[in-house]
């Protein structure tokens, strides 16, 4: 009662609250959004996300989503949420949708199309990465004040060459998209990073990182990015990670791990660790996949082997866990954490794709 | 630009083409045929009485009309089918109201072809809806499921999620991806298969999509593999048996030149319209390549056609012959499917 009174007060005499700092200062200090965006049956209709209590896992709300395929999603520093949306089997969709921390509509962005590599934050902008047609990739600036497209950017290698953008990862002021490309061997994938300067915003440089990688995550870590190739199991150098100054525009090194092809990762306190399918966008189907912890110093690695087919589209690290959500069988859908070696249900959500955390600033 | 000719105006784009001569002369040619048909029942059918579906002397659960006119169009050559198929479906004892709604689906689908791209939603919609509503005319579904019954192909036949998903690892360039929907939304028209991609190797599909905010976007695309891959998708893979290797390879890279890379080919409302080089559907996109290759892939298969005439009514085949819908692909005899599965 007192601390409602206490929110009360600050909102009258305060003049510069505003509806969503209340409404923020009611949320718990670590919240995660658990979205289900991937599920195509009857457009989408199933389309919704859960805010949790990170603690404790405990639903704080459910509320619909758009009806459109949800590949990114993305906390900004001031709370909002911003997903973006890009259609589905049968058309496409070029929106970011922003919602604030009670879930209502801020603004419908059409920044440009297909917005599914990547959604990030600099200097008071939002920066979308988008696949476009996917022989170019686009990149869209957005004012976070006023909702409006600033400038673009398009990212191309030539009319005979594609760049097909997956995935992206930002460290300082270098944005890195990673895209695919063509290449001689038909079987295998070829990767492609494009190094941002968002300052500038231009190309700084493109790096042909060759046959065998088929890379969709970029991982911030210490000013370089750290690349996992999901191709790492039949790339011809056995390339499991890759990673790259990009300052320098270098490969820095190239890792082999013991269990191959990590897909998502996420990295904390020096530590890797990573949702392995090494079937993911590729000719190649294994039904193996692993949870894996990899001392990124001494490149120790284990890994627990998780059940056939076991398919995850996102991860994150929750109370120093790792956490990947699972769209499986009726009943085994949602958020799954790695607890004391056990992979254990923490939320139970129909066709769980996404996962985001949030922690107030 | 425009430019005064003999009284009839003429647009012509940068390039100097005739296209909204062109498309005005397409749609007064199926409008010419499609107003002979637009609410007329052929002679023979305001004579001959309503076909029996009740009828099942083999106690098979199979209507014997569908079972003798199934029999009847395998035998027919190809050229003689079309008005045994109308024949047939005009017989067939539907009621007013979907006689109503057939006629109004009619309309819509002859309005797609010169709607703006911001009406084409809406129409896409209605048409959706239509079609939901023809799919609990106990009548079409009656003769849809024992059509599907008989020829083993068809949206009911698919189920049952089966527990492995399709062979991916068989993909060749240049092969076809099908993928299944269940609500019709981009091609009413499906029997079994809405949309086709073609493979580029690389994990990589090249495709045509629309885009239905009306901004315009070009409908040549590349897609990742994962896209076809999502689980909760049924995926038919097909390979062109005649066609060699290095010829579907040319023809694939001829189409991503010709049509792709620098986002000029928009999507193609026109279905009927399929020799266009100015807008393309995703299975006239998987037509022109393997017409480059030397295959052409409009099968006019009956199973296809019977079925569309069954649930639209015969006058829809004005726009499904000469189109190249996704299923008469697949239906192909140059087409053999050799996968096809849920993720």
């Amino acid at each position: 009662m007192l601390g409602v009174i206490g929110i009360l007060l600050s909102s009258c005499t305060n003049g510069s609250n505003t509806r969503s700092d209340i409404i923020r200062k009611t949320l718990p200090e670590n919240t995660g959004y658990l979205v289900s965006g991937l599920n195509e049956n009857l457009n989408f209709a199933g389309n919704a996300m859960m805010v949790f209590d990170s603690t404790d896992f405990s639903k704080i709300r459910e509320s619909p989503l758009p009806k459109s395929r949800i590949e990114t999603a993305k906390i900004a520093p001031d709370g909002n949420l911003w997903l973006g949306l890009s259609g589905g089997s049968t058309r496409e969709d070029n929106r970011v949708v922003v919602l604030d921390t009670a879930g209502n509509e801020l603004s419908e962005i059409h920044a440009c199309l297909s917005p599914t590599a990547g959604i990030w934050f600099y200097n008071h902008s939002a920066i979308i990465v988008c696949r476009d047609t996917g022989f170019y990739a686009t990149i869209t600036e957005i004012n976070m004040s006023s909702f409006t497209v600033e400038r673009k950017l398009q990212i191309k290698i030539s009319d005979q060459q594609p760049f097909m953008a997956v995935s992206s990862g930002l460290s300082g002021s270098s944005l890195g998209v990673i895209g695919l490309t063509a290449g001689p061997q038909e079987a295998l994938t070829y990767s492609i990073l494009s190094i941002v300067n968002l300052d500038t915003f231009s190309v700084s440089a493109m790096m042909d990182l060759g046959a065998g990688t088929n890379i969709w995550s970029v991982l911030p870590y210490e000013g370089r990015f750290v690349l996992l190739n999901a191709q790492g199991r039949d790339d011809p150098k056995k390339r499991d990670m890759i990673w790259v100054t990009p300052n320098d525009h270098e490969i820095e090194k190239a890792v082999t791990l013991p269990t191959p092809s990590p897909l998502w990762g996420v990295i904390a306190d020096e530590v890797l660790y990573s949702f392995h399918n090494s079937s993911w966008n590729s000719i190649s189907v294994t039904p193996d996949r692993f949870l894996c912890s990899t001392n990124l110093v001494t490149y120790q690695q284990s890994c627990l082997q998780l059940p056939e087919h076991f398919d995850s589209y996102g991860m994150e690290v929750v109370g120093g866990n790792p956490c990947i959500t699972h769209w499986g069988e009726e009943g085994s859908s949602g958020l799954y954490c790695l607890e004391n070696g056990k992979l254990e249900l923490k939320i139970k959500y129909e066709a769980a794709s996404l996962v985001v955390l949030s922690t107030r600033e | 630009m425009t430019q005064e000719v003999s009284g009839t105006l003429i647009l012509k784009d940068k390039l100097g083409n005739t296209r909204m001569k062109q498309k005005i002369m397409n749609l007064l040619l199926v409008l010419m045929v499609g107003v002979t048909m637009f609410g007329a029942r052929p002679a023979y059918a305001q004579e001959e009485p309503p076909i029996d579906l009740s009828l099942d002397r083999n106690g098979n659960q199979i209507s014997d009309a569908v079972e003798t006119e199934v029999t009847t169009l395998q035998a027919l050559p190809a050229d003689q089918q079309r008005a045994e198929i109308e024949h047939f479906v005009s017989k067939l004892p539907i009621s007013a109201d979907t006689l109503a709604l057939q006629e109004r689906a009619q309309e819509l689908s002859m309005s797609l072809s010169t709607a703006k791209p911001e009406e084409t939603q809406a129409i896409l919609e209605e048409l959706t809806k239509i079609s939901s509503e023809l799919d609990e005319d106990p009548v079409i579904k009656k003769v849809e499921s024992d059509l599907v019954s008989l020829t083993g192909y068809g949206i009911q036949d698919s189920t049952t999620p089966s527990p492995s998903s399709a062979a991916f690892n068989l993909l060749q360039k240049g092969d076809i991806l099908a993928r299944q929907s269940w609500f019709g939304f981009l091609f009413p028209w499906a029997m079994k298969y809405e949309h086709l991609g073609n493979f580029n190797g690389n994990s990589q599909v090249f495709e045509t999509y629309p885009d239905l905010f009306g901004l315009f976007a070009p409908g040549a695309r590349l897609h990742p593999l994962s896209e076809w891959q999502t689980k909760g998708t049924y995926i038919g893979l097909g390979h062109n048996k005649r066609v060699n290797p290095s010829q579907i390879t040319w023809a694939v890279n001829w189409a991503m030149g010709k049509y792709g890379t620098d986002g000029r080919t928009p999507y193609n409302w026109d279905f009927a319209n399929k020799q266009t080089d100015a807008s393309l559907y995703c299975s006239q996109l998987t037509w022109k390549i393997h017409k480059m290759a030397g295959y052409d892939l409009d099968s006019n298969a009956w199973e296809y056609q019977l079925y569309v005439s069954i649930k639209w009514g015969w006058q829809v085949m004005v726009i499904t012959i000469p189109a190249a819908a996704p299923d008469e692909v697949m239906l192909s005899p140059y087409i053999n499917v050799y996968s096809k599965g849920w993720n």
